[in-house]
């Protein structure tokens, strides 16, 4: 993936703006570290694994 | 994966596309299922032959190595260094390539690297402690692919749909070395809450 050199910045429709976020690598860390402090503060080994599932899955957006 | 399951590129309806959609994430599922299926069976005959002790530490040896690699770009890893074959998106039907995408990118090992937590998570699993809990997992590993496949709808037409994803997914170099970092820190979480059994 390469940035589009033409592409006027920042984005200002809300759709752009908002797929942008979801697959935002600032906002794909915060979110699973987020997801991870609850997981561990809970005692769930399943919610750990979970998360660690559901990122890779999300993260996959920015695969080299 | 986002410009080849995408309505610019297949010409579909957006509710067709929705459809597939869920064609992709079933390839993700069944799979992911057929990889942790392999998995459950290396890891019943260690348990059973050896220990339980032994598959954890074979656990943690690859969650090291793993984020090694995450740390490092030229760590090896048993990963096929290619993408899904184009082939597929040229010969099959729209709901067919996304079902064939999702099961080629469900196995995990048979694309690129993308990041340690996958080898971690797939590992861990046979320390959850029902089926249910197994088959959540992965379907949460499949949702997690459709985020990126529905954030890459923009518009129906192919010029536009490359406009917006320089928009979505412009490339953040410092946002992926902090994915990279999450990565690590999400492996060592698993690895310690399966060795701890919190």
């Amino acid at each position: 993936m390469t940035a589009a050199s033409d592409s006027p910045w920042p984005p200002t429709r809300p759709v752009d703006v908002l797929a942008g976020a979801a697959v935002n690598p600032y906002v794909i860390a915060l979110a699973t570290l987020a997801l991870l402090s609850l997981a561990l503060a809970g005692g769930s080994a399943f919610a750990v694994v979970a998360t660690g599932a559901f990122m890779t899955g999300w993260a996959s957006a920015w695969s080299p | 994966m986002t410009g080849s399951i995408n309505p610019a590129v297949s010409r579909v309806r957006y509710g067709r596309f929705a459809g597939d959609v869920v064609s992709f994430a079933t390839g993700v599922l069944l799979t992911a299922a057929l990889t942790f299926g392999v998995i459950g069976l290396l890891s019943s005959a260690v348990v059973a032959l050896i220990g339980r002790w032994l598959w954890s530490a074979m656990v943690v040896a690859v969650a090291v190595w793993v984020s090694a690699r995450d740390a490092y770009p030229r760590v090896p890893v048993p990963y096929r260094n290619v993408q899904v074959p184009e082939w597929i998106k040229h010969t099959f039907r729209p709901t067919e390539t996304a079902f064939l995408y999702g099961a080629h990118l469900g196995v995990g090992f048979l694309t690129r690297f993308t990041f340690g937590t996958h080898m971690t998570f797939m590992l861990a699993l046979p320390f959850l402690g029902s089926m249910s809990e197994i088959v959540s997992v992965l379907l949460l590993f499949a949702a997690g692919k459709c985020v990126v496949i529905v954030a890459a709808v923009a518009g129906r037409d192919y010029d536009e749909m490359e406009r917006r994803l320089g928009y979505r997914l412009r490339w953040r170099s410092t946002g992926v070395a902090l994915l990279r970092l999450t990565s690590v820190a999400t492996s060592a979480a698993i690895v310690f809450s399966i060795l701890t059994n919190l």
